[in-house]
């Protein structure tokens, strides 16, 4: 089943200094599957984050279709829009979480915003098991406030929150960003998880490329198009789209030169363990890495 | 709870739960006056997991002694549903008594484990084995 369909999406801003529109996306199509991870990487600037926002709802195109879960969101369709985002969680970059409302209270935000029928006690409850997924213990967290916690306890009071309503997708912007290299694989063992087990289907945007070759499924790689004669920008390109592998192995100059070093280093096919390619087994799992 | 969550509440009293849970088969079996077997059909979801909750509570409430949950013909259970099993479980616990849960789906399965719930409830594969346990 595909779970994202974006369609000839484009979409430009004014430039106030210049005082002319400024085309960022230009006609990008784009698929996610079902149960599968989808990373989105590029160069900053290159529309990633435009993109990201043309997703959840928050921006609108010029033109194209975004479809999500089967259901037409853009053209714009409030009544379907509304309905897709209680089966969608995001993750922003930074947590996003609500600084006047304690850790619990912002977990229960969404549940209470689209599921007023149920209990507060099984909302309390709901509560403290999407803080035991995102590893995080209830009777610590629950009732601390935002500015109490660190960079990655924030990130994952967001995933639980992303969490809460079970969503059959979730949109991930940036999710290993600024965290440690701990903290930074648990949250992508996570996402792994998430798939693995319940079927969620995930788009991720990131920057970290062994991030990126832990959890991804697939692949899309965009790039900015620099025009050689002229000032007229022309808008993002699919660069290119394919599997981990498919895309370590590229030739393609772009890809060669974004990956840059990570061409030297390989990922396990038993644990998805990311090593350099002179090992001969897996230092994670002891696997040879021939298998 | 905050002031924010107080006054959606009330709102929400007043003008939406009327329409909001929607109607959910559950069977109730009772084996012996200390066994009872309860078996939601359908899906348990956050619309329909408040049924489950009156039915549990009432069950709680005559403190059966064995609870049997059967996940058998629920075609999916979301976290509403396990947080109406975790409450179960601890009124249950209250009295000293047990609650066991079947569940014959890798589907449903999951949904336990990946919260650890798999090593809080004691699960089993069919009614009869939970029955005979």
């Amino acid at each position: 089943m595909t779970t994202v369909v974006l369609k000839n999406i484009s979409k430009s801003f004014f430039n106030s200094k210049l005082k002319k529109m400024e085309i960022v996306l230009n006609n990008i199509s784009l698929t996610a599957q079902h149960g599968e991870v989808t990373v989105l990487m590029g160069q900053s600037g290159c529309g990633k984050s435009t993109l990201f926002r043309i997703l959840i709802g928050e921006e609108i195109a010029d033109s194209g279709c975004v479809s999500i879960l089967e259901k037409e969101v853009f053209p714009l369709n409030k009544k379907n829009l509304q309905e897709v985002k209680k089966k969608f969680g995001i993750l922003f970059q930074y947590g996003a979480l609500f600084n006047s409302m304690n850790v619990g209270d912002n977990i229960a935000f969404p549940i209470l915003e689209h599921q007023p029928q149920l209990h507060r006690d099984i909302i309390d409850i709901m509560v403290d098991t999407k803080l035991r997924q995102v590893s995080l213990e209830p009777e610590k967290f629950k009732h601390k406030m935002p500015a109490t916690l660190s960079g990655g306890e924030r990130k994952r009071v967001g995933l639980a929150r992303a969490l809460a309503l079970d969503p059959q997708l979730i949109f991930y912007d940036e999710p290993s960003a600024g965290l440690d290299p701990i903290v930074s694989r648990t949250i992508d063992k996570l996402i792994k998880n998430l798939v693995k087990m319940l079927g969620i289907a995930s788009v991720v945007i990131t920057h970290e490329l062994d991030s990126a070759f832990a959890i991804a499924d697939r692949m899309i790689i965009l790039k900015r198009a620099v025009p050689e004669h002229n000032d007229d920008w022309d808008g993002t390109i699919v660069y290119e789209e394919g599997t981990p592998d498919d895309l370590r192995n590229s030739q393609k100059p772009y890809t060669v030169e974004f990956l840059g070093e990570f061409s030297n280093f390989e990922i396990c096919k038993n644990c998805r363990f990311v090593q350099q390619k002179q090992f001969t087994t897996c230092e994670k799992c002891g696997k040879p890495q021939s298998e | 709870m905050s002031g924010y969550f107080k006054r959606k509440e009330k709102w929400h009293k007043k003008y939406l739960q009327k329409d909001a849970t929607l109607p959910m088969e559950i069977k109730v079996e009772e084996v012996s006056p200390q066994m009872s077997v309860i078996i939601p059909q359908g899906e348990i979801d956050m619309g329909s997991s408040g049924e489950l909750r009156d039915v549990l509570h009432k069950t709680t409430k005559n403190k059966v002694q064995t609870i049997i949950v059967s996940l058998e013909d629920a075609g999916h259970i979301d976290s509403s549903g396990i947080a109406t099993l975790i409450e179960a479980l601890k009124k249950v616990e209250a009295y000293s008594g047990e609650l066991r849960v079947v569940i014959n789906t890798k589907k449903i399965f999951n949904v336990f484990k990946i919260a650890n719930l798999d090593m809080v409830f004691k699960i089993y594969e069919s009614t009869q084995d939970a029955k005979n346990a």
